[in-house]
Formats: structure tokens, C-alpha cells, sequence
């Protein structure tokens, strides 16, 4: 079998952010291929750089043994290469006919759309593939699920020649994946060729062809699927061991609960609970979607609950919004840093005195610039900000200094309890390892604190215990001793629920 | 002790040139008005035109400053030509039946601070969009002073402080002076205060730029939220005191365009339409500029039309270049 897609010596940075590093990536035609690794291995952007979303830096493509110099989005749709997103925006107020159909000029005569016979065709379509949708059905009466068949259908109506699925299961159910397997059984018969992203094992075990290991933007390997054992496949999507950034871990100061929480439920995250410790740093491990953040929102107040107790030093609290969780000494680093962390065309002085404003201001509120730009000189400083003044905007920093901007802003609001979400997220090493001592010098202040991280490495190197979830359950607890096992590790972020 | 004098004045030149760098436009163009104007008559540069000019703009400019805090904060009040009729008529109401400023001036703000505190209780609380909110509110402010003044203007001048009102109005301080333009500066002194110096002004600026980062920070954005609509309403409340003082009687009808005026000199004076950017100075700049194109055309007779015309030209014209510009940096 001939190769129908090639990719050789595929570089890709972002920034000082190597995603990509001289990847050889090939498929044949009519195989399916399963792509799998750790989140940030790379698996999304090579694809991004496959369909034309992101230009590649170096490195050459071939496909069906030719060489594409250019490749954008249109080329990649014209050459017969289409991907099924992970979340396709869809408009909720159109019918699925029109979502699916959408862009495509065939049905209009004269100006005018012949809804008929483009109705017919997609309910031809669905049925052809077994999916249970109604073509007339409105977009928006319909569950996430469906939905994602929709794009999944959008991608089929127009008959590529290569689709790649990118965690196509992540909101479906398991009957649901039966339909999805189905349909790719369907593709294979049909010789079309696929590429599968995934987190399920089961999944890649079922439908894979072959199957490439990606870690750290580099490909680990490419292994038949014969014979192959699910604890093999993951020693190969780990391999690595701790790296020399992570400093050494200091003492937890006491057994004391600091934060204790039990039964934590809303429409995400169901029955969580745990307990941290006095200086301790826990770990939340977990895919992405599984709900880790939601826990932290929940906890912060943000999102509502449905039922669950929250105790702080023991007293069980009520914490309605984000100004009380910050009154009872808490404080979120979150996720998503430019849309939820920080106010990006403020300077960096007004960033980080928002957490605490009353502590440079007067019983009037009149603020004291001069100590206010005093405290945060000596703030930044001692984070190692790289910056012009005090008074640049945070959008001008990059990524890890603008992450050291939300640790100072969290630390200007003296929290006795620290809630870190991805605090390394599209960080380069030298801007982590600094993280990482900031963590332990936090600690060794007498704080607790809770990070949140899809890096198994990353937990491992700097937890003193870790719970793991999986789709909105707590899946297991694991002590220091009990994380140093990797495939421990995996298996409760892997386990069905 | 001399590097720190080294560090203190590259501190004030590094401010300037971020300054000009952010505000190069309007400062401009306010600049090549003077010219042009200086040019075209010779009436333009004369110390009596300069003072006519801060008399017509001291209700706009006070008006403006509170659309300028309310753009800020990344909302908008359309109301505020409404809230100035009322302002106006009650005000002027007041002075003839109490023949006490004190209980005019006050009795006037506190309605507009009650008609901003509705706005704002709905924007915040109810999480309407302030378009619509104010939309409203500029419908049912106007139907209080056409009612309550039967739509006739309600003169004050038989009023027995009518003397003392008119000072505010018309009186110069040191014989010199224009009282207005006095209180219009100390106006622009207190809201550059404000937004500067206090945590109001602090959360204000954080709430336009990035209402989730404020959130998460721990301040409970729908209280502060309503601040900025108090305010603005205040801000047109004074400026229709000023506008009665100066014209001699309170009109319903008073502030029509006040709304567009104001939100043109805030857009062109460089403040960003979604919030979180911009300055004070960029107001005055903005109100001048617009306001000079009026003197102008008047020394010059032309027409109120072409003038209306020349208005919006120059009002889009200054936004392109500033997005223009925003897109190249």
C-alpha cells in the first residue's frame, strides 16, 4: 500500500514553544491510524499543520506522493483531507440540513435555495451512516452528542478522502461510540483513510491499523496493532523520567484540614470530595474535560452548586461568589489566563493590586501610588519578570512572564489557600522550572495549594498527593509513594466511570 | 541621589512619549483644528471667541466626562440628554418655588442620581445590555420633563436669588473669568481624581477591560457595576444646572443631542468603545475638537447643516485613523 499522506522533517514553534520537532509522520491509504499521547505530545497541531490551519516552519508534505509547497485550509478541503473538530460551532437556530450543507452552492438555482432536494440528500446521508438524526430536526433541540454527529456528517457530506477524528468520543455515551465505531466501519469498507485522536485505549485497540506514539512534539514510535498490550502502548506514550527541573520537595506543615470538601455536585462534576492538608500541594490529574476546573470553579464560587459541603479549618462555609471564596482566603489562578485571569490592556501594576486594592488604598479608597508601584516593583522583582516598566500593558509580556503576573496578583491577595489551574500551560522550560520553585517557596510560606495539571510529570515532580478524575468523578487518591507508578496513574485517569 | 533624579525625569519622558504615542491622533487633530481655524479667521485666536468657546462647552464637557466613565467601564448611557431635561426643569422649578440654589442644585442631582441608580440596578442586577436599558430610560426621562412642565420652559429669572443663580451662568470671577469655565475645570480636577487615583476608578478601568478577571479577583463586579451610571447621571445633572444657568430658563426640550455629542468627543478623544482604555485628556481633546468645528463655522456664518455634516465626517474620520493605527501596533 502506498502512502496517501507523508509528512517529513515537520517543524513547528510557537513563540520560544517548540510544539513540533522534525516529525515524520506517514498514513496509507485506507488505513486507519491512531495518533495518540500525552496532552500538549503535539497530536493536535500536526494535524492543524496537516489540514492547513497552521503554516508549518520547515519540512516537507506529500501527498499521494506529491509534493504540496502551500498548503491553507481550501487546499487541504481540495486535496480531500477534512477534520471532524473537537467542538464545531454550530448555529442553533438553523435546521441540521442547513448546518450540514452549509457553503455549498449545488442547491441553489437562480438565487434561490432548493430546500427540498437538499433536504432529501442529508437525510440520505444520515441514514446511509446510520445516524439517528432527523435532517429537518433544529440544531439547537439537540444534545451535545448529536451535535457532534452533525460535524461528523458535515465532514462526511462532502466525501474526503482522509478525515481526521480528534477526540471524537469525548462527549459521547457509550452507545453513542457504537454509532461512532459503526460509521468508521463503514469509512473503512469505503476505503477512505482515517486518522484517530483519542484518549480511549479500547477505542485504538478496536479500530487502529497502526498506531503513532507522539510525546513532547517528537514521534516515540509506530507500532502495528498486533498483539500489542495496553500497559505497553502507555510506557511508550510516557517513557521519560523526571526531568532536572523540579526542585526539591519541602515538608508538609501539619496534618491539619485546611480545606475539606465533600460531595461537590453540579452538572459537570458529580460527588467530589477531598481534603487538603496544612503546606500540603495537592494534585488534581485528569484528561482534559474531566472536570478538574470545574471543581475549582465550583469551589471558587463561580459556578453554582447542587449540593455539597465546604469546610475551611474545619467550619463549613457558604461560598456564593468568587468575593467570598477570596474572603475566606482562597485564590484561583485559572486556566485560561488572557480571558479569565487578567485585564490584558491594563498595565501590569493595575493587574496585580486588583487582587488586594484595599492594600494600597486608604479607608477612602484613595489609592497610594507610591507604595502601590514600591510593593509591586519589589513583587515583580522578585518573580523575575522580565518586562519595560510596571506600567506595560500584560498583553506586551509573553506567556510565562504574563503566568508570573497572575502568581503575583494571587499572591498580593494573601490567600492561606492557593488554587493553581494549568500554571505551566504553553510555558517554556526555563519560565517552569521557576514556577515550580515558586510553588515550593509558597509552601515553605505555610500556604496550601491545589494544582491542577494534564501532566502526569508535572504531578509527579511537584504533588505530595494527588487525586485523579475522570469525567467529572474523583477516580482515585494516590500518595507519594503510590504516584511515582505511572501506569498507576493512567489507569485511573483512564477508567470508565 | 543624582540616579534617582536620572530615574525620575526619564520616568516623566517615557510617560510623555507612551502619552503621545497612545493619544497621537486626537491630540492632532485638535492641533491642526487650532491651525486651521487660526487661518481661516482671524476672529478665531482672540482671547474673547477663546473664553465664548469654554462658556458653550462647560455643560458638554461635564456631560461628557460621565459618558466617558461609562464607556469606560464598557457600557453606555444614552440617557443622559433626557436626565439633563430634567435636571434643568426641576432645577429651575425649584429655584422659583424655594428661592434657595442650595435646595435647587441639590434637589435636581438627587433626581438624576435616582433616574442613574434605576439604570445601573438594571444593567448590573438584571444583566440587561445598558443599550437598551438607557434606550428606555432616555424615552421615560424625557416624558417626566415634558409632563411636569406642561412642555413649556419654565423661566427663574423673576425668582429672588435669580441674581446669585445667574453668576453661575454668566458671571466671570475676578471680572475675568468665566465662572463656567471654572467650574468645568474643578469638574474635570475631581473626575481625573476618580478614575486615577481611587479603587472606584481602578475597578471601573479592570470591569471594561476584563469583567471575568475582575470577577475572579474577588470584587463583586455587579455592585461596582453601578457606579458608573450613578455617575454619568450626576454628570448630566450638573451640566443641565449649568445649561439653565446659563440660558436663563429650564427647558424640556434641553439636551436632544447631548447623547451623540458626547459619545462622539469620548470616541474621538481615543477612548476605547468597549472599555478598559482611555483618558481623560483624550475627553477634553474631544469635546474641544468637536466644539471648535462649531465656534468655527459660526465666526465663518456658515449654516448649522453643512456644520452638522462637516461634524460626522470628522468624528469617523478620527476613529479610522485610531484603528488604523491600533492595527498597526
Amino acid at each position: 500500500m502506498s502512502n496517501i499522506i507523508e509528512m517529513k522533517g515537520i517543524c513547528k514553534s510557537f513563540g520560544a514553544v517548540k510544539a513540533l520537532k522534525d516529525i515524520d509522520f506517514a498514513v496509507r491509504a485506507g488505513e486507519t491510524m491512531a495518533l495518540v499521547g500525552e496532552n500538549g505530545a503535539g497530536k493536535s497541531t500536526l494535524m492543524k499543520v496537516l489540514t492547513g490551519v497552521y503554516a508549518k516552519d520547515s519540512g516537507t508534505i506529500l501527498i499521494n506522493g506529491e509534493e504540496v509547497r502551500k498548503i491553507n485550509t481550501v487546499i487541504a478541503k481540495n486535496l480531500g483531507i477534512a477534520q471532524v473538530y473537537q467542538q464545531f460551532e454550530m448555529m442553533d437556530e438553523l435546521s441540521v440540513t442547513e448546518n450540514i450543507c452549509l457553503g455549498d452552492k449545488s442547491f441553489s438555482k437562480h438565487g434561490l435555495v432548493q430546500f427540498k432536494t437538499m433536504m432529501r440528500q442529508t437525510q440520505e446521508l444520515l441514514d446511509h451512516y446510520h445516524i439517528p438524526i432527523d435532517a429537518n430536526a433544529k440544531v439547537g433541540t439537540l444534545s451535545a452528542a448529536m451535535k457532534q454527529f452533525i460535524s461528523i456528517a458535515r465532514v462526511l457530506y462532502r466525501k474526503p478522502r482522509v478525515i481526521v477524528f480528534d477526540e471524537p468520543t469525548a462527549v459521547l455515551s457509550d452507545s453513542e461510540v457504537h454509532i461512532l465505531m459503526d460509521i468508521i466501519a463503514s469509512l473503512k469498507k469505503e476505503k477512505v483513510t482515517i486518522i484517530y485522536i483519542s484518549h480511549r485505549m479500547d477505542e485504538i485497540f478496536q479500530l487502529s491499523d497502526r498506531i503513532t506514539v507522539m510525546r513532547d512534539g517528537v514521534v516515540i514510535t509506530v507500532l502495528e496493532n498486533k498483539n500489542l498490550v495496553k500497559d505497553d502502548l502507555i510506557t511508550h506514550m510516557l517513557g521519560k523520567t523526571l526531568g532536572a527541573m523540579y526542585v526539591t520537595r519541602g515538608k508538609i506543615r501539619s496534618e491539619q484540614c485546611v480545606l475539606e470538601v465533600e460531595g461537590l455536585t453540579n452538572d459537570v462534576i458529580k460527588d467530589v470530595s477531598f481534603k487538603l492538608r496544612e503546606g500540603e500541594i495537592l494534585g488534581i490529574a485528569g484528561l482534559v474535560n474531566s472536570g478538574r476546573t470545574e471543581t475549582a470553579r465550583a469551589i471558587m464560587g463561580v459556578d453554582k452548586l447542587k449540593s455539597g459541603t465546604i469546610k475551611i479549618n474545619g467550619v463549613p462555609v457558604k461560598i456564593k461568589n468568587p468575593t467570598d471564596a477570596v474572603r475566606h482566603g482562597l485564590f484561583l489562578a485559572p486556566e485560561d489566563r488572557k480571558a479569565q485571569a487578567m485585564v490584558l490592556c491594563r498595565p501590569i501594576r493595575e493587574n496585580i493590586s486588583l487582587s488586594k486594592l484595599s492594600s494600597v488604598t486608604n479607608r477612602l479608597g484613595i489609592l497610594n501610588s507610591k507604595k502601590e508601584a514600591e510593593t509591586i516593583d519589589n513583587l515583580v522583582r522578585a518573580l523575575k519578570v522580565k518586562m519595560d516598566t510596571i506600567e506595560s500593558p500584560v498583553q506586551d509580556l509573553s506567556g510565562g512572564n504574563q503566568q508570573k503576573i497572575v502568581i503575583a496578583k494571587a499572591l498580593t491577595a494573601q490567600p492561606n489557600i492557593l488554587i493553581f489551574d494549568e500554571p505551566t500551560q504553553g510555558i517554556d522550560v526555563g519560565a517552569r522550572a521557576e514556577i515550580y520553585g515558586l510553588l515550593e517557596k509558597l509552601r515553605a510560606d505555610g500556604k496550601s495549594i491545589i494544582l491542577i495539571s494534564s501532566e502526569t510529570e508535572e504531578i509527579q515532580g511537584t504533588c505530595d498527593r494527588t487525586i485523579v478524575m475522570r469525567s467529572g468523578h474523583v477516580t482515585g487518591e494516590l500518595n507519594a509513594e503510590e504516584m511515582k507508578d505511572t501506569k498507576l496513574m493512567l489507569q485511573y485517569m483512564y477508567k470508565d466511570v | 541621589m543624582g540616579n534617582k533624579t536620572l530615574n525620575a525625569s526619564s520616568g516623566i519622558g517615557s510617560h510623555l512619549k507612551r502619552y503621545l504615542k497612545e493619544q497621537a491622533i486626537p491630540v492632532g487633530v485638535l492641533l491642526c483644528m487650532i491651525v486651521i481655524g487660526s487661518l481661516l479667521t482671524p476672529k478665531f485666536l482672540t482671547p474673547l471667541n477663546l473664553q465664548n468657546l469654554f462658556i458653550q462647552q462647560a455643560s458638554n464637557m461635564v456631560a461628557a466626562l460621565g459618558m466617558f466613565v461609562a464607556i469606560l467601564s464598557g457600557g453606555i448611557d444614552l440617557s443622559i440628554g433626557s436626565v439633563m431635561a430634567v435636571s434643568s426643569v426641576f432645577c429651575a422649578s425649584l429655584l422659583m418655588m424655594t428661592n434657595n440654589i442650595l435646595v435647587a442644585v441639590l434637589g435636581a442631582l438627587v433626581i438624576c442620581a435616582v433616574l442613574g441608580t434605576v439604570n445601573g440596578l438594571i444593567v448590573a442586577k438584571l444583566r440587561v445590555a445598558p443599550f437598551i436599558v438607557t434606550l428606555g430610560m432616555m424615552e421615560f426621562a424625557r416624558g417626566i420633563a415634558y409632563w411636569y412642565t406642561n412642555s413649556a420652559p419654565i423661566s427663574w429669572k423673576n425668582a429672588e436669588c435669580a441674581g446669585t443663580f445667574s453668576f453661575i451662568g454668566k458671571g466671570r470671577l475676578f471680572g475675568a473669568i468665566p465662572t463656567l469655565s471654572v467650574i468645568m475645570i474643578i469638574c474635570i480636577v475631581i473626575v481625573w481624581f476618580i478614575v486615577k487615583k481611587t479603587s472606584l476608578g481602578r475597578i471601573i478601568y479592570a470591569i471594561g477591560g476584563n469583567e471575568e478577571a475582575v470577577k475572579l479577583s474577588g470584587i463583586n463586579v455587579s455592585k461596582w457595576k453601578i457606579a458608573p451610571y450613578i455617575f454619568c447621571a450626576v454628570c448630566a445633572g450638573i451640566a443641565g444646572i449649568l445649561l439653565t444657568a446659563r440660558l436663563g430658563v429650564g427647558a424640556p426640550t434641553n439636551g436632544e443631542d447631548l447623547a451623540n455629542d458626547c459619545i462622539a468627543a469620548v470616541v474621538v478623544g481615543g477612548t476605547s468603545f468597549t472599555g478598559g482604555k482611555g483618558n481623560i485628556s483624550g475627553v477634553i481633546i474631544g469635546v474641544f475638537i468637536l466644539g471648535i468645528i462649531n465656534n468655527l463655522l459660526d465666526l465663518m456664518n456658515v449654516s448649522s447643516y453643512p456644520q452638522m455634516m462637516l461634524k460626522g465626517t470628522i468624528i469617523v474620520a478620527a476613529v479610522i485613523f485610531s484603528t488604523i493605527k491600533d492595527k498597526k501596533s
